[in-house]
């Protein structure tokens, strides 16, 4: 896998009289192995192998305008053309002309030897992990299965013209499942060991189906919704997300603007904060450092209810007057990404559903991409909400929950909950519930 | 003009030669897409880029209907070769673990044919330069309608190409122009924020360098921005169940989402619309005035004139005044669907592996109410007066008319759908007022049961991206400028 090197090399030499340039190299190869409606395979489900190059280029030429590129396994032979062709678009942007002094990376661990052998050498265990989740889910009643497993190593370039290089491997596993096309679950990992523990997980999203397979009836009202951690990391990558995000705050289309940030605003309960961390040994959202060259790492965006920062790229960061910050991960849940909301007075799942009683457990939601995540109101279809009474399951009724997630972050009645399985916690609020 | 794909001839021979040689079928995909796009926050420029992007899938089937998948960015003779083989062993090691097997590649016939979408104002019609100077003019444009607006404004052409290559003889290349421009719009006032959006999609860029294009989108995003900032203030409506009428872009929501996925082939099994696996051609699922078509329009956003596979995409009459009638079916699920194939399958990717979806779907009405209006000129009181004239307004509960699409999801399997919308009007026979716009969701048979009317001739061009089998298409489709749907129980507004 050294054709990502091959490309840098070949760029970094032809970029060294521009004014300033970065470069990100990423040379993928990964398997994958899927189960739709309890069929393995199949048609539209085949085991897959794919391998490319991905990445992008950007840089400064002598008047102080800018190009963005992309790069991919035809680059090299495309050399000197494809400069050409990034010179004819580049374009004023003075906030993103600057290049991030050499800094070093952040050491972090994220290459698992055995799940690369996985990728180029035997998929048997792919397959197995299918295998293991279908008997899983087979166990705890399951009617419908769907289910994906895959493995990834990548091999990253970074360099930069201040001096930065930085080549690294990394491997990833990811995991996930449906039961009745109802409730469903999700798995990321970098590890060998990340394939070892489905079965657990896979049986608690059966019980929840299980628990859906019964109906029941609930009256319209204002009353007690649980969001299930998987469902919390949907509004946090809706709501939370989109108003943090610098270019959505340095351009007036967050929730929140830079003066807010200044003035540290309070916006949530005194005990939320929320952090974002790109530096956890073998965490799936860890990297070394950004594609800016900005090392990877920890640090609070909203600090025991006030906001903090923004979640900064170099070019917002100069817009809005701050420094840099880590940036979650793309492509991938919030918690998983590095993003996570913390609340002191936070318990266990176990503790917060067994204390539950007349309220609504909502694993799924359809329609979250549909709402306005400035305003921080949601309205969401509940296709199986699952009643609690009494700390038990009752039965699941179809029902449309409503309120605002930002403003639920500020209400002293909103209740946090960790499982040891999940990034971000489950949350406890007030909705209006229509049946 | 010759397609950019028909260069790789050579490297497709070899990647069929090392197929029969290793006794396995084979589908060779290869995708050349070349993408330009500029972005423009609030004035400034932000993006600007070229993107080229090709390379090529392998798909393969094995004896005893075993598959396999291969894909990379590299498209040479030796890199298809290596993509035969990877897919093959890959489709090999599959059958320790039981797998499906695969049915129908060898049940179509060979097909060798190019169509070549010419258009007018292709990419090089107009320079990135010229280009530049329009999206930027359009998102200044905006801006000074209120100072209150944030406005990120994006404009992309897209020439794509595909090549589908089987072992049985097919050889099929066809091209995707298309274009498209969208205005984000965030009025923000108060501690109040609200998001409209205008687009306008196409085939060319037409959409903004041509005086027609560039007049629809200015009316459309006066419309859009007027209205995030009427809602800073608005109130909530209701929620509950309404008698409503909708916009043709939420009819093609409602057509897309709530009813044309359940009309594809491969999730019979367990979609609302098959029984036992089958579709349930003959039955009645709306009332006789209603008919949903989806199949390739030229000039069209999602225009795709062959599929994935290599079979030429058919439009299809999928209900036919009221009485569902074919199914969206691609050669591997069509027979167990018991439907005829119709070229259904479209891929993102030269990664990913196709399946049935929709290209252009509309739905519409028998003998719609006639409005003398083009679509960016309907205000609220123009639907009210209309459904007046038509008796549709009623004096015990307001009509909500809700306007602008912002997207969807449906549980194929259980028939529950939502979407939303950019604003609510609640109509009355005496007053008109404007609230926040809140989900449409419900039972996908009660909603098309429940189409009592139309208004206005079909408008088909209702852009969006389908996220089916986590795959992102281009979509559109439309219906009559308005439809208009009964009270259900089943159909509710879901309040904010």
């Amino acid at each position: 896998m050294s054709a990502a090197v091959d490309i840098a090399e070949a760029l970094a030499r032809r970029l060294s009289g521009v004014l300033g340039w970065r470069l990100v190299a990423n040379s993928v190869y990964s398997v994958d192995v899927g189960m739709d409606d309890n069929k393995l395979c199949g048609n539209y489900r085949p085991p897959r192998a794919t391998g490319e190059i991905t990445g992008g280029v950007f840089i400064i030429w002598e008047d102080g305008t800018v190009s963005r590129g992309r790069i991919d396994s035809k680059t090299l032979s495309r050399l000197p053309r494809d400069i050409e062709l990034w010179r004819s678009l580049a374009y004023r942007d003075d906030d993103a002309a600057q290049i991030a002094g050499l800094m070093p990376p952040t050491q972090v661990e994220l290459f698992d030897p055995r799940v690369a052998d996985i990728v180029t050498g035997d998929s048997g265990p792919v397959f197995e992990a299918v295998a293991q989740i279908a008997e899983a889910a087979r166990e705890s009643g399951a009617d419908v299965i769907d289910a994906g497993v895959g493995c990834s190593a990548v091999e990253t370039v970074i360099a930069t013209s201040s001096g930065l290089w930085v080549k690294y491997p990394e491997t990833n596993v990811w995991c996930s499942w449906g039961i009745d096309k109802a409730m469903s679950g999700i798995r990321l990992g970098r590890d060998r060991e990340t394939l070892a523990a489905l079965p657990r997980a896979v049986c608690a999203t059966g019980r929840l189906a299980l628990a859906a397979k019964a109906r029941a009836r609930v009256d319209a009202r204002d009353m007690r919704v649980i969001l299930t951690p998987r469902v919390v990391e949907s509004f946090i990558g809706h709501y939370i997300l989109h108003n943090m995000a610098g270019e959505n705050v340095a351009e007036g289309r967050s929730r929140y603007s830079p003066e807010q940030f200044r003035e540290r605003a309070r916006v949530f309960r005194d005990d939320v904060s929320l952090i974002v961390d790109t530096a956890v040994p073998m965490g799936p959202g860890s990297y070394l450092c950004t594609s800016e060259g900005i090392p990877s790492g920890r640090a609070a965006l909203i600090e025991d209810g006030h906001l903090a920062a923004p979640i900064l790229n170099m070019k917002y960061a100069r817009r809005c007057k701050m420094a840099p910050t880590p940036v979650p991960a793309g492509g991938m849940p919030p918690g998983h990404a590095g993003l996570t909301l913390r609340a002191e007075s936070s318990e266990s799942w176990a503790q917060l559903l067994a204390g539950a009683d007349d309220a609504i457990l909502v694993d799924s939601v359809l329609g979250m991409h549909t709402q306005d995540p400035t305003t921080g109101n949601f309205s969401l279809a509940v296709p199986d909400g699952i009643v609690v009474r009494a700390g038990q399951f009752a039965g699941a009724a179809k029902v449309v929950i409503s309120g605002s997630f930002l403003n639920a972050m500020n209400e002293v009645d909103t209740r946090f909950a960790l499982s040891e399985d999940d990034p971000n916690p489950g949350i406890e609020l007030t909705c209006h519930v229509e049946s | 003009m010759s397609l950019r794909v028909s260069a790789c001839t050579e490297a497709c021979r070899a990647a069929c030669e090392r197929a029969r040689e290793l006794g396995v079928y084979a589908v060779v995909r290869l995708q050349d897409k070349v993408e330009r796009a500029i972005g423009v926050v609030n004035g400034r420029t932000d993006l600007k880029s070229v993107e080229e992007v090709s390379g090529v899938g392998v798909q393969v089937f094995a004896e005893g209907g075993l598959v396999g998948f291969a894909s990379s960015d590299t498209v040479t003779p030796g890199s298809l070769v290596d993509l035969v083989e990877s897919a093959a062993r890959l489709a090999r090691r599959s059958g320790a673990y039981g797998p499906e097997p695969a049915i129908g590649i060898d049940r179509i016939r060979p097909l060798v044919a190019q169509v070549e979408r010419e258009v007018a104002m292709g990419m090089g019609a107009i320079g990135h330069a010229e280009e530049e100077d329009l999206v930027a003019g359009i998102c200044k444009m905006t801006m000074e309608i209120d100072s209150r607006l944030a406005v990120r404004t994006f404009y992309r052409i897209v020439d794509e190409e595909w090549r589908v290559v089987r072992t049985d003889g097919t050889d099929v290349m066809f091209s995707m122009p298309r274009a498209a421009v969208m205005n984000m719009i965030t009025a923000r006032s108060d501690g109040h924020a609200a998001t409209v959006n205008a687009s306008l999609a196409g085939e060319d860029a037409s959409i903004v360098a041509s005086p027609e294009g560039r007049l629809r989108l200015e009316k459309r995003t006066v419309k859009a921005a007027r209205t995030a900032l009427a809602l800073l203030g608005a109130p909530k409506a209701r929620a509950g169940s309404y008698r409503i009428v909708m916009d043709y872009a939420l009819a093609k929501g409602l057509a897309h989402e709530a009813f044309g996925h359940a009309a594809e082939s491969d999730c019979m099994e367990t979609s609302i619309l098959g029984r036992e696996g089958k579709f349930r051609a003959g039955e009645r699922i709306a009332a006789h005035i209603v008919t949903i078509v989806d199949g390739p329009l030229e000039g069209d956003y999602a225009y795709q004139p062959i599929s994935a596979n290599g079979v030429p995409r058919e439009t299809v009459e999928i209900v036919k005044n009221g009485i569902l009638v074919r199914a969206l079916a691609d050669v591997f699920s069509a027979r167990q669907a018991n439907v005829p194939v119709t070229g259904a399958a479209r891929a993102e990717s030269f990664r990913h592996v196709p399946v049935p979806r929709m290209s252009n779907i509309r739905i519409t009405v028998d003998d719609p109410l006639p409005i003398d209006l083009a679509f960016e000129d309907v205000a609220p009181q123009d639907v009210r007066d209309c459904l007046a004239r038509a008796g549709l307004l009623l004096e015990r509960a307001p009509v909500l008319y809700l306007s602008g699409y912002k997207g969807g999801q449906v549980n194929p399997a259980k028939g529950d759908f939502v979407f939303n919308c950019s604003a609510i009007y609640e109509l009355t026979p005496t007053d008109i007022r404007l609230c926040q716009p809140a989900i449409f969701s419900g039972k996908v048979l009660s909603a098309l049961g429940s189409i009592i009317a139309g208004i206005g001739q079909p408008i088909l061009d209702a852009m969006g991206t389908c996220g089916k089998s986590g795959q992102r298409v281009p979509s559109s489709g439309g219906g009559n400028m308005f439809l208009v749907i009964d009270e259900n129980e089943e159909i509710t507004i879901g309040g904010v």
